[in-house]
């Protein structure tokens, strides 16, 4: 094991291998053994001390150029800022804080300030010491609105974390190559998935290996191998037919980032023969505890990391963090968690959850009141609650929205899809994408109990309903005819709303309203009645929706055909106008023109 | 130009049925609205989820150069285009 300071003075094997890494023109992996890395790191650190020192922005996909850029860096005395995502948004507001850019994206090439790490033809410097008290690292939280929460690192602060990790867990990965999906530019894929196998000489598989298919055949080729993770990728892998074909390949399995479900766990035990280790920790802090939830117990506890401290005086609410991984606020004091821990006579502790209101999405931390002051301070809205919902088997955010009479029009002419996507817009500015709500509903107020606060459970209700948006297809919701005509390319409805559809509990509780969707199905039946074939809809265009349509409401719906499979709509009352545009048809099996 | 119609729609759906979509019809995706922008604001967990499928349901496997494979996942277009080129035949 190497301190992260002397990877380049102390005395190491050239030809031993450091990294796999993805060849384009062989079309597959290539050993690269620790002289190519060392030299490098020494080339891009002569063209560093050309540039302007302070920090650099490192936005590399590739893990290698991510370590050839983080090791030039401090090798020559600069720092690196590590964006919370490569959104080309996010890329383009870091790059106007830092000095320089080092990226492997083909579309900075030739930028003035954009070097591309793994392209420096300078003649290699003389690689030194790394200073320990030197600046390393500058972090964003993802989550916080606006201005993002900066958090800085030392040398020390990853080379302390490193050396306990492998106290920690060196045993368990001793002799394999390590594979991540983790990313490169977040703490926990950085430290387990770069840093560590650098400082401990073992390999890394240079490529974040996200689906199972790419992951599983590597593990094979390379094992006996090491897994970096986190909970959304072993979800999935768990359930992957391929999963157990990592059974004696793969000697261990990491998690981070938020709580493995007890039943990924256990899958992946099973298959694989492997509890996976998880580590809890944050980017301020560092890494705090580990556990494994094995099959055979119950017992869902954390035990300390080497080195970590927790700390509650009496009387205070929140326990804080002591140890030398912690970068934020006074290291003698510690860092005051928002879990809610308690402490086990054993030592261990079970988390309880927190004393704030964030979440983790995608790994991704949220704080949901913050979110929720960025919606309101949108036009369309008066107020708004968040919670965390399952979909597809996935945490996701959903919004519960009270509209300003702005928003109800808009709600009126554009549909429920109309609104969230403006609003999904506004928030995107300053949000990750993941976070971004993914249900969207509008209620006429919060629901609220008899102290004024927010009933999680009822707020849960609007969302576990089946949609009011997709019942809205239900066969039975359909208009009363009172008359019809119709010629060679023209038909006429005259109807009634009934008084009861399926979709109205949901739309909108207390204020019943046709769905833009359900005119569009009824007006899908208007044009199999004048084809006299069954017909779907392809594509629309120019739709909207003025009026609102309620029960007992009369209308008269007209479809007309036009050109090239294209159809004009338009339903409307006296003196009303509910909807109006136009639609593509995909006629019966028939190859559409 | 080959036609891929039937695929697209086919993939227009899977993309909606395994993401949950709200309030978006398989027919309103265009097929060559980008994916992964504001259109569909689809993201990295969705990205995953929607290649897994696809490798599932038409026995395709992906790229192993990461460049490549963001230009397949581009649109429904592309996405259709690369399927029918690499789905093993019946």
């Amino acid at each position: 094991m190497t301190s992260l300071c002397d990877l380049f003075t102390v005395d190491r094997d050239p030809s031993a291998t450091v990294a796999w890494r993805f060849d384009p023109v062989f079309a597959r992996e290539r050993a690269v053994p620790f002289q190519e890395l060392r030299d490098q790191v020494a080339r891009l650190h002569t063209r560093l001390d050309r540039a302007p020192a302070g920090a650099w922005l490192v936005e590399a996909a590739d893990p290698y150029a991510c370590a050839i850029s983080l090791l030039a860096l401090w090798s020559s005395g600069r720092a690196a800022l590590l964006p919370p995502n490569l959104q080309p948004g996010s890329l383009d507001l870091l790059e106007t804080r830092a000095e320089g850019v080092l990226s492997d994206r083909p579309e900075l090439r030739g930028s003035a300030h954009a070097i591309d790490p793994l392209d420096v033809t300078d003649e290699p410097s003389e690689l030194g010491q790394i200073g320990r008290d030197a600046l390393a690292l500058e972090l964003f939280t993802s989550g916080s609105t606006g201005e993002e929460k900066k958090i800085t690192k030392r040398i020390r602060h990853l080379e302390d974390e490193v050396l306990r990790l492998e106290e920690a867990f060196g045993r368990l990965v001793d002799g394999t190559t390590l594979l991540c999906t983790a990313a490169p530019h977040h703490l926990y894929g950085l430290l387990f998935g770069l840093l560590w196998p650098l400082a401990a000489g073992r390999p890394f598989h240079a490529r974040q290996l996200l689906r199972p298919s790419e992951l599983v055949p590597r593990a094979r080729r390379f094992g006996p191998c090491a897994l970096v993770s986190v909970p959304s990728h072993l979800r999935r892998l768990a359930q992957h037919r391929s999963v157990e074909d990592l059974r004696s390949v793969c000697r261990a399995i990491f998690s981070s980032g938020g709580p493995l479900p007890r039943e990924t766990a256990h899958g992946l035990a099973r298959t694989t023969g492997i509890s996976p280790v998880e580590v809890f920790g944050s980017t301020e802090t560092g890494g705090i505890g580990w556990r494994s939830q094995r099959p055979d117990s119950q017992d869902d506890s954390w035990r300390l990391l080497p080195g970590v401290e927790l700390v509650r005086s009496a009387g205070e609410e929140s326990t804080r963090v002591r140890s030398a991984f912690v970068s934020v606020g006074d290291p003698e004091r510690g860092y005051p968690l928002a879990d809610r821990i308690e402490r086990l006579a054993d030592g261990h502790f079970v988390l309880r959850g927190r004393t704030d209101r964030t979440v983790k999405v995608g790994e991704k931390r949220l704080d949901l009141s913050l979110m929720e002051s960025d919606l309101r301070s949108h036009d369309l809205v008066a107020d708004a609650a968040l919670l965390i919902v399952e979909r597809a088997g996935e945490a996701r955010v959903a919004a519960a929205l009270v509209l300003t009479p702005a928003g109800e029009r808009r709600l009126r002419s554009e549909g429920r899809r109309g609104v969230s996507r403006l609003l999904a817009a506004h928030l995107a500015r300053s949000w990750d994408p993941v976070l971004l709500p993914r249900l969207w509903r509008a209620v006429p107020a919060l629901p609220e109990d008899e102290r004024g606060k927010l009933p999680l459970e009822r707020l849960r209700a609007l969302f576990d309903e089946a949609d009011p948006d997709r019942t809205a297809s239900a066969v039975e919701d359909r208009p009363e005819r009172i008359e019809a005509s119709r010629s060679d390319d023209r038909v006429l409805w005259r109807c009634r709303v009934p008084q009861d559809l399926s979709c109205w509990p949901g739309h909108f509780p207390g204020f019943p309203v046709v769905p833009g969707v359900l005119q569009l199905d009824w007006v899908m039946d208007a044009a199999a009645d004048l084809l006299g074939e069954s017909v779907a809809l392809e594509e629309i265009s120019q739709v909207s929706f003025h009026d609102v349509l309620g029960p007992g409401d009369e209308f008269v719906l007209e479809v007309a055909l036009e050109a090239g499979g294209w159809l004009r709509f338009r339903v409307h009352g006296e003196g009303r106008e509910h909807s109006i545009g136009r639609a593509k048809l995909a006629v019966g099996e028939e190859p559409r023109s | 130009m080959p036609d891929n119609r039937e695929l697209e729609t086919e993939l227009k759906c899977l993309i909606v049925e395994v993401l949950a979509l709200e309030d978006v019809r398989p027919e309103e995706i265009g097929t060559d609205d980008p994916l992964f922008v504001e259109t569909l604001g689809l993201d990295s967990i969705d990205a995953l989820e929607v290649s897994m499928e696809v490798e599932e349901r038409y026995g395709v496997v992906f790229h192993d150069d990461p460049q490549r494979n963001e230009s397949v996942f581009q649109s429904v277009r592309t996405l259709a285009a690369f399927i029918a080129e690499n789905r093993p035949r019946a």
